[in-house]
Parts: structure tokens; sequence; C-alpha cells
């Protein structure tokens, strides 16, 4: 393989995105170049001091990781990488990769990786981002496994919450760190994910596309009597329960769990039902502001583009007018 | 040479081990970019799962890093001393806060405003090497603990988790004690008695309106309203703060917005009673807010409501503790049947 194809793949490796071009051209001749044959296993870091970053530079390959008795399998694609927390923490973590067709894997031990930071330090940069999400990951395991055993459940029902958090720490620490990510989902998609308001905001904008949706397909076909949710009574009318109504009760349900010690996952499972639950409200903003169940007045359409902007404003640009109010509060402060 | 004495500062920032590698000129240029920041015995500095990308490096005195647990107990993980710094893994991933750190002692911090470690980083890269070796450390140190708490060996110090909610046999006031003042700052118990108390007001105010003959309607709009908005708001800083007497204000709003929508469902559930389709009002039956108030459905809401919000103040470690109990078993059955 040549060079230059090594830095073709290498340039879409997130770790190295920022470098230039000639960087690159010094950091691939870096790379140790393994071939491997169709069926050929490579095994890496069975004993300390051998841990390897691993990328694969084309052809295909099947990543083996044992845990706990347990093997995990993940697909290399040209561009995936392996084995960099293991090779930077220098916890013994072995892995084994066998090839599905011929391919060529670019490797690189700790000493190329101590000798690549002190020359291209910027590698540092993304390095340090991806440790702090894997330590975060770790840290949590931690907290949770900790918890486990101060709650001093039966030693059964304990040692099986223990198996579950190996298996779902084994899968953590099997995972293949794919392509790079194009620059704008980063940026939109990425790195907000890790916040509660991104989630509110995809809940509302799914919720409110799906109820729009539904609520103008059951009016095109004329189903309102099969679809609505009607509830006969005494009165001349039924009664129609709205879904804005299902939207409070996702609202509610959310506000209330949320008050209670969460783990970070849970609380993005909030915030995507407190964004549905909101969604379902607003969709039908009109309706509860005037009691009038007219449901095309603009209104509603209004309420919600106006209810989802300001969750965008959090999600992207919290920064800016967290700044804005600082800056406002000193000068008042300073005008009083 | 000059002979002025050593910035103290520049000589605590240099315990920092990501810190280390700048020169003075640097350190000095990057205190002056940070602000400092006073903090009180006992006052918390920041909050686990509160967002915030900000660094902090303590100056003087001592602070806990501590983590609440899943049945409300709070677990002490470490003191962390000048020349320490935290928040810095926030900064690098945008993620929320995994522990709180209070003060101990009187504490001045250095706050590092998270676009300026961004900066930093960016203009000087040889500090995220620094980091990288750090975390690499620190991650080392997190595998062997996993791997050791997952070896499932009996944990004797581990620590008691909190026995808030344990009933004693004894007269009304301690029930009440036991009950009411010791739950005083339970989330749980706040948004129950905003609810309960929200709920006695409004029914009041309601029912002297209708005995007066004052038009209640806007009263009535203007109450539903305020719980839809209160509950949004209470809802969404409930997955936001996580401040402590913030979060009590909070459940307090929460119960108060559950009361003053709950109180009126009969209104926005069943207004289009009076409506032949969603756009003609039906002229046999005129519109009566004073009807809709007093239909059956808000009772039973309410107390649907009351079990809930009763069950969440009291009970919660209960169902906790049955929740996992359930899970695990029907995952142990699940397993053992797909083997």
């Amino acid at each position: 393989m040549d060079l230059e194809s090594v830095e073709r793949v290498l340039a879409s490796v997130s770790l190295f995105e920022q470098l230039r071009p000639d960087e690159l051209a010094r950091i691939a001749r870096r790379f140790e170049l393994l071939e491997l044959r169709e069926g050929q296993a490579l095994e890496v870091g069975a004993a300390p001091g051998e841990q390897r970053l691993l990328v694969l530079l084309s052809g295909g390959a099947q990543l083996e990781v044992t845990l706990g008795g347990r093997t995990l399998r993940s697909s290399l694609d040209p561009g995936d990488r392996f084995g960099d927390t293991a090779l930077v923490s220098g916890h013994p973590r072995p892995f084994r990769v066998v090839a599905r067709r011929p391919a060529v894997l670019a490797a690189l031990d700790r000493a190329g990786l101590d000798s690549l930071l002190h020359d291209f330090p910027a590698v540092g940069l993304p390095l340090a981002g991806e440790l702090s999400s894997e330590l975060r990951a770790r840290d949590d395991a931690v907290r949770q496994l900790l918890e486990l055993h101060a709650e001093r459940f039966p030693a059964d029902e304990l040692a099986s919450a223990v198996a579950e958090r190996r298996r779902v720490l084994s899968r953590q620490r099997a995972t293949v760190r794919r392509l790079a990510p194009r620059a704008l989902f980063r940026r939109l998609v990425v790195e907000p994910e890790a916040d509660p308001p991104f989630w509110m905001l995809v809940g509302f904008v799914v919720a409110l596309g799906l109820a729009r949706l539904t609520v103008f397909l059951i009016l095109h076909y004329h189903l309102e009597a099969q679809l609505f949710a009607l509830v006969p009574g005494k009165d001349p009318n039924p009664v129609h329960v709205h879904h804005f109504n299902y939207g409070l009760l996702l609202v509610a349900a959310a506000g209330l769990a949320a008050l209670f010690p969460l783990g970070r996952r849970a609380l993005r499972v909030l915030a995507f039902s407190f964004g549905a639950g909101c969604g379902l409200v607003f969709d039908e903003f009109a309706l509860f502001w005037n009691l009038n169940p007219e449901y095309a007045r603009a209104s509603s359409l209004v309420a919600s583009g106006i209810a989802a902007a300001a969750l965008a404003q959090v999600v992207y640009f919290r920064r800016f007018w967290q700044a804005l109010a600082r800056r406002a509060w000193r000068g008042l402060r300073g005008w009083r | 040479m000059s002979g002025a004495p050593p910035d103290p500062r520049l000589e605590v920032l240099r315990r920092v081990e990501f810190l280390a590698v700048l020169e003075e000129e640097a350190l000095s240029e990057l205190c002056a970019r940070s602000r400092r920041v006073r903090y009180r015995p006992g006052e918390r500095i920041l909050g686990e799962l509160e967002a915030g990308a900000d660094v902090f490096v303590v100056m003087e005195g001592r602070v806990e890093v501590s983590v609440e647990s899943g049945a409300g107990g709070r677990y002490r993980l470490g003191e962390l001393q000048p020349g320490a710094a935290f928040g810095e893994m926030s900064s690098l991933t945008g993620e929320l806060h995994s522990a709180s750190v209070d003060a101990i002692t009187e504490v001045e911090a250095l706050v590092i405003p998270d676009a300026e470690f961004d900066r930093l980083r960016e203009r000087r890269p040889e500090v995220a090497v620094a980091l990288v070796r750090l975390l690499g450390e620190r991650l080392a140190g997190a595998e062997r603990a996993v791997d050791e708490l997952l070896e499932d060996r009996a944990r004797a110090d581990a620590p008691e988790p909190a026995a808030a909610g344990r009933l004693r046999r004894g007269s009304i006031s301690r029930a009440w004690r036991e009950l009411v003042v010791n739950r005083r700052r339970d989330l749980g118990f706040l948004a129950f008695a905003g609810f309960v108390a929200t709920l006695l007001c409004v029914r009041v105010a309601v029912y002297v309106s209708f005995r007066l003959g004052v038009v209640a309607s806007d009263l009535l709009r203007g109450a539903y309203l305020t719980g839809f908005a209160l509950l949004g708001l209470s809802a969404a800083s409930s997955l936001l703060v996580f401040r402590d007497p913030a979060r009590r204000i909070i459940a307090l709003a929460y119960g108060i917005a559950c009361a003053l929508i709950l109180n009126e469902l009969g209104v926005t559930l069943a207004f289009d009673i009076f409506f032949k389709d969603i756009h003609t009002a039906d002229p046999t039956v005129p519109f009566d807010i004073e009807r809709l108030y007093r239909r059956t459905e808000p009772v039973r809401a309410v107390l649907v409501a009351l079990l809930v919000l009763v069950q969440a103040a009291y009970l919660r470690r209960f169902y906790r503790r049955a929740g996992f109990v359930l899970a695990t078993r029907l995952r142990r059955l699940w397993v053992r049947r797909e083997g």
C-alpha cells in the first residue's frame, strides 16, 4: 500500500483531522503497516507493554475482544480504529483482529504514540476529549457498582446485577471508533448530544411533526370517529381527549422522575420525554388558550415555532446568551 | 533579574498537572483572564449533573467531591487541596458534571472560563498532551477499580445508605415529626405539600367566587394556564438545575402546577362538548364554564395524583428496591431461557 493511500485514510481518522497534509505525511511514516491474508489473525496486547493502536487502512476485518469469558465481535472497515484507550492507560486489554478479506492495518505502539504527541501535540486535543468520555463511562460504572454493593441486596440478586454491569462494560470496552463524522453533523448533533436540552429539542420536533402528520391524515381521510379518543357520556357531544393531555402527562411524569437521583443516560431519556410532551402540548396550544377545538388556528404554529426557537437557542447558542446575560448583569450592577 | 517576590497564585497554578507545562508569562495571562471566586464553608461550587464547562483550580482551602446515590444517600469520593483542579473533563467533552464539589473550609478558586480553556488548549497543545497523560493515568485507575468491583467481593466498608423514611411506633407528635418535619427538605414531600396546599386554596377561591356570583371563567382560565406554564418550567428546571435550594423550589412549583391543572381538568378536558365539530359551536348547548368545573374527572385525577405523590414522598426507597429485585429476576429468567 503506498504512502498516499495511508495518508488519505489517516486524514479521515478524527485524531488526525486537524493536521496539515505535510504533517499527515510525516505521521503516516511512523505507523507500522501490517498485511493480513484472509482468515489470518493478529493478537494484540496479550502481554503488558504490547498494547497497540490499530487503524484499518484497507480490506475488512473482525475485531474480537474477550472479556469476562465472553467474546464480543465487531466489524472493522477502512478508517476504523481500536486500542487507543488501552495504549494510553497502559491497562492490559487484549484483543484479536481477524481479516475477513485481505487487509492492511496501521499500527502504533506506546513509544510511537509518545513521540507522535511530542512532535504533533495537536493530536492531544481530540485524544484528550475521547479519553475524557471513556473515563466518564468508567467513573459511572464505578459509581453504579459501589451503589450496588452499598445497597446490600441479597447475594444472588447482587451477583445477577453485577453480571449485567459486566456485560454493559464489556460492550463499552469493545467499542470500535468509527470514521470521523462530518463537521456540520458533529457541530449540530455529536457535540450537543451530551446535553439534556438537545434531547428536549429532538423530542419536541419529533412529537410535533408526528402529531401534525397524524392529525392531518385523520382529518384528510375522515377517520375522526375511528381514531379520535372520544369518550361518550351524558352530554350531547362526547368528550374528546385531545393529545395535549397526553403531552401534559408526559411532561408531568418526566418532571417528577427528574426530581430524584438519576444517571446521565436516564436524564437524556427524560429530557426526550419532556420535549415530546411539550411538542404535543404546543401542537394544540390554540385549543386550551382559547377553549376552542379548532385545530387549524395559526397561534398553535406560532407558539410551537417560538418554543422550538427558544430550545434551539439553549442548545446551540447558550454560551452567547450566558455571556450577554453576565455582561448585562455586570452593567446593571455598575449602573446601580 | 528582578527582585520581585514570586506570585503565590502562580506557584499554586504550577502544581496543576496540566498547567505545569506553561511558563510564567502564560500562567500570568491565564490568571488575568480567569476570575477569582470565594466560597463559604459548605457552599456548593458545582453540582452533579449540572451543565457547565468552566475549569476550577483550588487556590486556598479544601473542597469535598461527592456523588448522590440512587437511594438518596451521598458518597464522599475525596478531598481536594490547593493546586488541584476540577471541571476539566466537562470542558473537554461538554458532558454534565459527574460529581458535586462543596467547600469544606473558606475556599478561593480560580475559575478558568470554558472558552478560555478551549483557547489555551488550541494555542498551547502541550496542555492537551499533559491532559492525555493525566487522563491515561486516571483511566488506568478507573479500569482497576471497575475490575475489582466486578470481582463481586464483599464490601464491608461500603457506606450504609441513609435511613430516611424509617418509621417508629409512637405518638402523634412523633408521627408528625417523622412524616412532615423530617421530610421538609425531601423533594417528593415538597411536591406533595405544594399540591395539597394549592388544591385547597384554589378550591376555596373558586367556591367563593361562585358563591359571590363573580364571573369565574377568567380566574379558571388564568389558573390552568399558570399551571401549564409552571409545569413546563418546573419540569424543564428539574432536568437542568441540580442545586439543592433551587430544587426544593422546583419541587414545590411542580406540586402547585399539578394542583392547578388537575383541579380544572374538567375545563380543559371537556370544553368541546359544547361544539358540534372542530369548527362550529353547538347552539343547543350554551358554553358554561361552571358546569365544566363541576365535572367528576378532576376528582378522580386528583385522587390518582395524590396516590402517586404520596408514593413518591414516602415509599420511593421501597419501590426502588422492589424494582431492582424484579428487574434482576426477570433478566435472570431471560438469560436462562436464552441459554
